[in-house]
């Protein structure tokens, strides 16, 4: 009996220290949408000037909106490409297309009322800002790679 | 005496058998000095059974084995060691991700120029399209370039005329 108590503890501990583990493992994610979520997140807080306390309570609720905006985007989905399409799926695809807007709205709405609560509504408008911002650069260094890209294969040809 | 030997004859006529078991010996016999010499008997044996038991330790479960090794390892001396070396790690892990959000690591800047070209092109949903399409359009981008350099031909050709005959001379 009690080896069995011995293995079942032996056990317990080490899958809960297996799990902290994979939880350290986590946080040093690289894929590069980690990465560049990790810098949107170090451009925002400092555009928005978020102490300790407020950027936790600001990225928690931040993520939890992007979850529930994937999930309502996932759920609209178009199952067929245009070519495949009826005029009555295009037609019922539309239609979809505004109940999806509509409920991304209303998640807004929602979402708003906890961000102002954080950060107050005038840091909401600089958030948007802010977030533009960042997605402006990381398309400008897109597109420098892209012209770089373009500039070597002149050169080659 | 007499007796016995009549009692002898009844049984033989009576039951032969019996009469012939008579003849053998009564209970059994105490080999000499059996007591004096029985605890160290008792000694020997005893000593010889340890020997035996701790000789075959090595050969049990596998699973004794470890429980046995775990078990040593949680023995004060060693538990308290593991502790602070686990302590130790998890308050190093803690400072190194504090340092982290201090130095401010993670910026764009550090993001490599591959890792971006495969975040956009994995999340083209989140940028506005007209920025995307000036990004990607390459017709648009040749035309940049092509600005671009022609900017810098003309940028050399003001220097140059900027220059002096003796500076250029110099140049030269």
């Amino acid at each position: 009996m009690s080896k069995l108590k011995f293995i079942i503890g032996t056990f317990l501990c080490l899958s809960l220290s297996s799990l902290s583990f994979a939880q350290v493992l986590d946080d040093f994610d690289d894929s590069p949408a980690a990465k560049v979520e990790k810098a949107r997140e170090q451009f925002i807080t400092e555009k928005l000037n978020l102490s300790n306390q407020e950027a936790d309570a600001f990225w928690q609720v931040y993520y939890e909106y992007k979850d529930n905006e994937e999930k309502i985007k996932n759920k609209y989905r178009p199952g067929k490409g245009l070519r495949n399409m009826s005029d009555e799926d295009a037609n019922a695809f539309i239609l979809s297309r505004f109940e999806m807007d509509g409920k991304l709205l209303q998640l807004k709405k929602d979402y708003y009322q906890k961000f102002q609560k954080i950060i107050g509504p005038k840091r909401v408008i600089q958030y948007t800002r802010a977030e533009k911002a960042f997605r402006q650069e990381v398309l400008r260094r897109f597109k420098e790679n892209r012209k770089r890209k373009l500039k070597r294969n002149g050169r080659n040809e | 005496m007499k007796n016995t030997d009549d009692i002898k004859k009844e049984l033989e006529e009576l039951s032969p058998f019996l009469s012939k078991r008579k003849k053998e010996k009564e209970g059994f016999e105490v080999p000499t000095n059996y007591f004096r010499k029985l605890p160290d008997l008792i000694m020997d044996r005893i000593q010889e059974e340890e020997t035996l038991s701790s000789s075959s330790a090595p050969t049990t479960n596998w699973l004794d084995q470890i429980i046995e090794r775990i078990q040593l390892l949680l023995q004060p001396q060693y538990a308290m060691a593991l502790a602070s070396i686990a302590i130790f790690i998890m308050v190093s892990i803690f400072f190194f991700e504090q340092d982290n959000a201090l130095l401010g690591a993670n910026t764009l800047a550090e993001v490599s120029d591959e890792e971006i070209n495969s975040y956009v092109m994995d999340n083209l949903e989140e940028f506005e399209i007209d920025l995307l399409m000036d990004a990607i359009d390459e017709e648009n981008l040749e035309k940049e370039i092509e600005s671009e350099s022609s900017s810098d031909d003309d940028y050399l050709d003001n220097i140059i005329d900027d220059l002096s005959d003796k500076e250029l001379e110099e140049l030269m």
